[in-house]
């Protein structure tokens, strides 16, 4: 009972911890120049400098930024949803000598930190000559074991008959593969496109270690030259900030069941 | 039926061996070599040598245990509140859906937006978190300029973008217990407390082991927040192992040095994981 009675306090509570950093970046993102030197950054601003929205173009090339961050996480997303439902459908289906063990080392690869391929992905880069370009930020995350293994679980439990009716029809695999496996995986191409997406659209370190011209930045990169300028315009970078924050917000807002759907199935089961 | 398997896999395959087979062996190679070797001129063989170095190495040793200090301490809140969350939303409670959103949300957003968020909130004249101290009649904290304290607001910090993870695994760990479990403990009178530790605790091992693993896994990573917000300091008191693999290998061009980092990094977490999994077995085994 006493259980029942501290549940919305807890809430309350919980969402405020939880929810107040962004609707303060919100606040910040209004701040006049004035009131972000008169700390503390008001709660509640009484006027709101719409400005600081044009003023963050002037800072850096964020329309630069934000395209080169959706054509890198957007092309990485669409090599997931090529190769993942590939690789997991024939994981799932085929029966071949070395079946078990391949899957279990793309599986282990999970547990492979990216520290321990960062130094020689960027050797590997170098080599190629694909510093500071599209190529060296989009192959090397090009497919994951967390997709490839949440595909596998997702069409595991299809009916083989399905496949044979095709084979006995005389349709080639290729065929079978996109007319007849594809069409059933709808939500778990919808959870690993976003996982992905997302995860991309976030990355820090790798377009840090791999870019070095103002074209070829990305928006995570972009918003720390905030930092490089003696003291912090707060109020543009939380502006700039918006850049980076809406995309994501707005999808999981219309997607959010797959998102917790793509997390729970790669969990366990 | 074996070649249409291997024609679908090849690109998974080459991918595979050339992003992830190719550097793992890079790394531990590079590691045998000094200096820059492979990424530039000189670099000799010298064996070990980088790995006995790492070991003498007080600074990176240092940076080890204040890794695994971060590690633990992200562990112990983040797991405990996301269950505490998931426990709370997995009750019959007006706008479920939207509170489980609004949880979830910071581990959906960027690291760098988080970091820049909690800086303006971690200032030390004017941020709000010393604001509310000071409402209170307490005095101000240096949030991430205390050498004793940063530690522990970069972990606060990244707990709780944490936590939704762990809530939304919770939830689905709660939801797969049968409920003829509760009702079984309900005839046998026990109270909620007890049901809860010796029902619904036990049964929701698996989660609880994987939420950890993943918990020690990201943080062992956890980069952005340090590069932005104090480059390892003050005093290197946020200098975490995964920063200094970055600096050994990236500003001071020590790149066998730094591929040996990251080797035992990986020996270190695979220890951990081997650990918390025997761990976990023995637990669920009884």
């Amino acid at each position: 009972m006493v259980w029942k009675a501290v549940r919305y306090p807890i809430l309350a509570v919980a969402v405020v911890v939880m929810g107040f950093p962004f609707y303060y970046m919100l606040a910040v993102s209004f701040a006049t120049d004035a009131q972000i030197h008169w700390f503390p950054i008001p709660v509640v601003p009484r006027q709101i400098a719409w400005e600081n929205y044009a003023r963050i173009w002037d800072v850096a090339p964020f329309g630069r930024f934000f395209l080169n961050s959706l054509l890198v996480a957007g092309c990485i997303t669409f090599l997931h949803l090529v190769f993942d439902p590939l690789a997991g459908y024939v994981f799932a289906k085929f029966r071949f000598p070395g079946r078990e063990p391949l899957f279990l080392v793309v599986l282990g690869t999970l547990m492979i930190p990216f520290f321990l391929r960062m130094i020689p992905l960027y050797w590997l880069v170098v080599q190629i000559g694909w510093l500071n370009t599209f190529q060296g930020l989009i192959i090397p995350f090009a497919s994951s074991a967390y997709g490839i293994f949440l595909m596998r679980q997702f069409i595991l439990p299809l009916p083989s008959e399905l496949m044979d009716a095709g084979r006995i029809d005389g349709a080639s695999e290729l065929r079978i593969f996109t007319w007849i496996v594809v069409p059933q995986l709808g939500p778990a191409l919808a959870s690993v496109g976003l996982f992905t997406f997302v995860y991309q659209w976030n990355n820090f370190l790798w377009p840090l270690l791999i870019t070095s011209s103002m074209d070829m930045r990305t928006l995570t990169l972009g918003l720390t030259f905030f930092y490089q300028e003696g003291y912090t315009r707060w109020n543009l970078m939380a502006a700039a900030s918006m850049l980076l924050f809406l995309p994501i917000f707005v999808l999981f807002l219309l997607a959010q069941r797959f998102f917790i759907k793509g997390m729970v199935t790669s969990g366990f089961k | 039926m074996a070649r249409t398997a291997f024609a679908f896999l090849a690109p998974t395959l080459v991918y595979f061996a050339v992003f992830y087979g190719l550097p793992i062996l890079m790394d531990l190679a590079m590691s045998l070599y000094s200096g820059t070797a492979f990424l530039g001129r000189g670099g000799r063989f010298v064996g070990l040598l980088n790995y006995e170095i790492l070991f003498q190495d007080g600074d990176a040793v240092a940076s080890i245990v204040r890794t695994l200090v971060f590690s633990a301490g992200i562990v112990a809140i983040s797991v405990p509140c996301g269950l505490g969350l998931a426990l709370t939303l997995n009750a019959d409670v007006r706008f479920r859906a939207l509170f489980r959103a609004i949880m979830f949300f910071p581990y959906m957003t960027s690291m760098v937006i988080i970091s820049l968020v909690w800086s303006v909130l971690y200032q030390t004249e004017a941020g709000l978190l010393n604001v509310l101290l000071e409402a209170v009649g307490l005095p101000k904290v240096g949030w991430m300029t205390n050498p004793d304290l940063a530690l522990f607001s970069l972990i606060f910090m990244t707990a709780w973008a944490e936590i939704g993870y762990n809530m939304v695994l919770f939830l689905a760990g709660l939801q797969g217990i049968p409920g003829e479990f509760y009702d079984a403990a309900k005839v046998d009178g026990a109270g909620s407390w007890n049901v809860f530790r010796h029902v619904t605790l036990p049964l929701l091992a698996p989660t609880t082991f994987f939420c950890t693993l993943m918990s020690i896994i990201l943080s062992s990573e956890a980069f952005t927040q340090v590069f932005i917000m104090t480059r390892g300091g003050p005093a290197k008191a946020t200098e975490l192992f995964s920063y200094r693999v970055w600096e050994t290998a990236f500003n001071n061009a020590s790149f066998g040095y730094a591929a040996a980092m990251a080797f035992l990094m990986f020996l270190g977490l695979f220890v951990i994981t081997v650990f918390l999994f025997r761990g976990w077995r023995t637990e669920v085994e009884y």
